[in-house]
Parts: C-alpha cells; structure tokens; sequence
C-alpha cells in the first residue's frame, strides 16, 4: 500500500511537471521571448486535445489557440480550422 | 478549433460576470481571463461573413457593460480603444455606436430585479438579448447627440463608452461625443451622491467607479491627443470651476475633486512618462 503511493505520488508529480512544461513553452511564445514552431505548437495542441491533460490551475489552452490565431493565420486555417 | 476555444472561453468569463463569480466556474483558467478579452481583433480577423462579425461584436457589447472589477475594466477599456480600435476601426465604431443605444435601452426598461415573477423575467431577458443582437448586426447606427443625456440614457454604460471613445483620429463623432458628454459628466457631479436603489431624478447618476475611469482616460487624452482636439475639452474641465462659485460647504465638493485629480493624474502620467519611461 505504501508502495502504491508512492508510485502514485511520482507518476502526479511527473504530470504535473510536464503540464508546466508546456504552458512555459506556451507562455515563453506568447510573451515573444521565444519562438514557437508550428510542429511545436501541434504537439502542444495534442497534449490538450486528451482532457486529463487538461489541469484547472495550470493549463493553458486558451492562449494556445490564440498563439494560433496570431503567428500560424494561413497554416493553421487551412490545418486544422473547420 | 482555436477560435471555438477562445469563443468559448470568452462564453464562461461573461457568463461567471454576470452572475458575479458565484460559482467558480471551471470553464477557463484564471490566468487566461486578460488574454481572452484582449483576442477580440484575432477573431475578427477570420470572421469573413456578416454575421461572424455581428457575433463578435455582440459579444463585445456584453463585454463592456458586465460587472467586472475596477483593474479589470481599465484593461478592457484600453484594449478596445487602443488596440481593437486602431486594427478595426469601422467594427470597433459599430461597437461604440451599439453601446451607446443600449444605454438608452437599459435607461427605459431598468434592471431584472424589478421583475416579480419568473415568466416576465425571462420574457425582459429575452428582449434585451434581441435588441443587443438587432444592435450589433445594424450597419446604419448613427451618432445622436439629442439622444445622449442622463434622462435618457443608462449612466455607467455612457460611461464606459466614453472611456473606450478613440482620440487620436479625424472622426468628428468622436470628439462630438466627447464634447457633449463631459458637461453631463460635471453636472452629475455637483448632485447629491444617493447610495439607495430609489433614484430620484436630482441624485448623482454617475458612480465613484465610473468617474475613477474618466479621470484616468481624460489624463491619457490630455497626454497623448493632439491639441487642436483636445482644448476644448481642457477647457470645459477647467472652467467647470469658475461657474461653480457656490462651492458645497459640507462633505466633499466631487467636482473640485474630478477635476483636480484629473489634473493629478496628468502630471502624474507626464511624470513617470518623461522620467521612468512607463507607459501611460
């Protein structure tokens, strides 16, 4: 049992830190301190696309989606906009 | 997707407006609450039919007149005058224009909790939520001085209309609003301040809130338009003094204040703009 939560406590920790990994990705972007590929930008985009990926506090997939709108105006409306 | 995502975020931040943050809503994160209501000229910028347009401008409409807190309101309203202005300055005007007539409207049918029952409630909700649609989808909206007074005309929405009202362009209706509406502004402001739900017609119609922003945005204009607009309106904030002689010998004088702290703000501004490079 102590075991189970141990195991427990890494994979959350694991998440967690992948999870703020992307949204500094995502934030580094959108403040212009760094550049965002659109291969990089599509790999953010899938992470998101499964709701447990999807934390309250530190997700951040509204500016994702604008990050979209503002650097990739062709690629992404002929990709992916429906 | 993208725009669905941000269409429906913007969704759940009005909707948790309106209904005062009673619910913590799990629609959107926090964080994202600024970059949401400031992605307004992107999703204009993929709207390629009439009624994308009319939506977004709808949703702006709602924007501007939900109870958002004060730091959150001037964000707004700068973003509107500063950036969505200068992208699209004809939808913007729509924007500017529809908000303006929705003052009148909410002027003439008074807020929801007038209503007794549930049926006329919802029936008044209805209505409002048409004319806020026929508004923003209506291309012909013109500008009517005669229809802009504080008799005719919902207060803190004139309010917020004044302070997203572009100063740095040619546009005449811009200035002759301008123009009209600060006279209104300092005539409120010599009215007694009255705190209860029944408003007399002589009680102070323009709150605390409100005047705050109008003295922040006369100190923006004053720094940043260009002279030839923005004397005349120096002058009526100055000279609303002088014909006020009977100066109030109890409590507050709320006009001295406006205008003084008006003039605060734009030393103020002037100051940290030569010195500290800060934006105003």
């Amino acid at each position: 049992m102590i075991l189970w939560n141990i195991w427990l406590t890494q994979d959350y920790f694991e998440k967690q830190n992948t999870i703020l990994t992307y949204s500094a990705v995502i934030s580094k972007a959108y403040q212009k301190e760094e550049v965002i590929s659109y291969e990089k930008w599509s790999e953010c985009q899938n992470y998101y696309t499964n709701p447990e990926n999807l934390d309250f506090l530190y997700s951040i997939p509204v500016t994702l989606a604008i990050l979209a709108l503002r650097e990739f105006s062709d690629d992404i409306s002929r990709r992916t906009e429906t | 997707m993208s725009i669905e995502t941000i269409a429906k975020a913007i969704g759940s931040i009005l909707q948790d407006t309106y209904s005062r943050n009673y619910g913590l809503s799990k629609g959107f994160n926090l964080m994202e609450k600024e970059i949401a209501l400031s992605s307004y000229h992107l999703l204009m910028r993929y709207a390629d039919n009439d009624e994308d347009k009319n939506e977004i401008i709808a949703t702006m409409i709602h924007m501007l007149s939900a109870p958002f807190s004060d730091h959150e309101i001037d964000k707004i309203t700068q973003y509107v005058r500063e950036i969505f202005f200068k992208q699209y300055p004809d939808e913007a005007k729509r924007v500017w224009l529809a908000l303006i007539k929705y003052s009148n409207y909410k002027k003439a049918n008074p807020s929801f909790y007038r209503y007794q029952d549930e049926d006329s409630l919802n029936k008044a909700e209805e209505n409002e939520e048409k004319f806020v649609q026929q508004i923003s989808s209506d291309k012909n909206l013109t500008l009517d001085l005669s229809e802009i007074s504080l008799e005719k005309s919902e207060a803190y929405l004139l309010a917020r209309a004044f302070v997203i009202t572009p100063y740095d362009t040619d546009d005449k209706d811009f200035s002759n609003f301008l123009n009209h509406i600060l006279p209104i502004v300092i005539g409120d402001l010599t009215k007694v301040e009255d705190y209860s739900y029944n408003r007399t017609r002589e009680s102070r119609k323009f709150h605390h809130e409100s005047i705050s922003d109008i003295e922040q945005y006369l100190a923006n204009l004053f720094l940043e338009a260009n002279f030839e607009n923005s004397k005349s309106i120096f002058t009526t904030l100055v000279n609303s003094l002088s014909g006020n002689a009977q100066r109030q010998r109890f409590g507050r004088d709320d006009l001295f204040e406006f205008v003084s702290t008006t003039l605060d703000y734009f030393v103020l501004k002037l100051y940290d703009n030569g010195n500290l490079k800060i934006d105003p």
